[in-house]
């Protein structure tokens, strides 16, 4: 199942907003570069249950990745890419 | 070949650690009666906590989580995994850390964690809770059993661990809780800690630390 990179961006969305519900008040806000723990806010805990989330969503399985592999949008984006 | 270490550790442990630590748990709530798997949470007050967790379920084989640093060499990694623990770097929580111990949990086994995420010495209070457990037990649909364990005034004194009821985190939360509802019911799961700490001291109120040894710490 080949995503277009919009595709997963959208995807990417609902699954932000499952996760930040309503701690973060504008996700439309949210672009490729926005910071994960700086502009959302996010804890260790937080990216941990976006990557869950994302592998639930986008039914992949990450490789063992940690708190400090993804610092922006973006890296999340380009590796749903890579490996879906 | 794991579970025979892991019961020839804990057998030839057990007259040495009753002798050493006398361990006594106190049960407010009465027994622990999960089946199955179940997250423990508890404070961790001293480097001696997975054998007192150990010795309040002493019927279960308990997991816990190390610091990978204690698995540097293949010795230290052999005793280390034939003992039931599992890696976890501090500094950079992974993926696998966490599927290791959900995949645990699903199967039915226990696993102890240390929600204040480092040893708390010199204070009387808990460290804030991290969330990790709350996430962990969601995710493999587990209740989680909050402990108290009383740290040890002299070397001497023996151990002594507070019971609590179990907390069904997905009836608190349901099964795809925000960061926000996570960490409402980590909060929780402090505050039931609080409890069982109280009831510790209303048992042991020669234990509780006097305001001015409190100011000092």
């Amino acid at each position: 199942m080949a995503l277009s990179r919009n595709e997963i961006k959208e995807k990417l969305s609902d699954v932000m907003k499952m996760v930040l519900s309503d701690a973060q008040p504008d996700l439309s806000a949210i672009d490729e570069s926005s910071r994960l723990v700086e502009d959302l806010g996010l804890n260790s805990v937080g990216v941990l249950y976006i990557v869950i989330a994302i592998e639930e969503f986008f039914g992949i399985e990450f490789e063992d990745v940690g708190f400090d592999d993804f610092k922006v949008i973006g890296d999340v984006v380009d590796y749903i890419e890579e490996h879906i | 070949m794991n579970n025979f270490a892991y019961d020839f550790v804990k057998v030839t442990g057990a007259i040495p650690t009753v002798i050493a630590l006398r361990p006594r748990v106190l049960k407010p709530y009465g027994r622990c009666k999960v089946k199955g798997g179940f997250l423990i949470s508890a404070n961790h007050c001293s480097f001696l906590d997975p054998i007192v967790i150990l010795c309040s379920f002493w019927s279960r084989r308990v997991y816990s989580l190390a610091t990978k640093d204690l698995f540097s060499t293949k010795l230290k990694a052999f005793f280390f995994n034939c003992v039931n623990c599992i890696p976890v770097d501090k500094e950079n929580f992974s993926l696998n850390s966490f599927h290791a111990v959900v995949k645990r949990l699903k199967g039915g086994k226990v696993v102890a964690i240390f929600p204040e995420g480092q040893i708390n010495v010199g204070s009387a209070d808990m460290s804030a809770f991290k969330s990790g457990a709350i996430l962990m037990a969601n995710t493999a649909g587990v209740p989680i059993v909050p402990i108290y364990i009383a740290p040890p005034r002299k070397w001497y004194h023996r151990r002594v661990t507070v019971l609590g009821s179990p907390v069904d985190v997905r009836q608190m939360c349901g099964l795809r809780p925000s960061v926000t509802e996570l960490d409402a019911v980590s909060q929780y799961l402090h505050e039931r800690e609080n409890e069982l700490k109280e009831f510790y001291y209303s048992k042991y109120p020669e234990a509780r630390p006097s305001e001015k040894s409190t100011e000092d710490a």
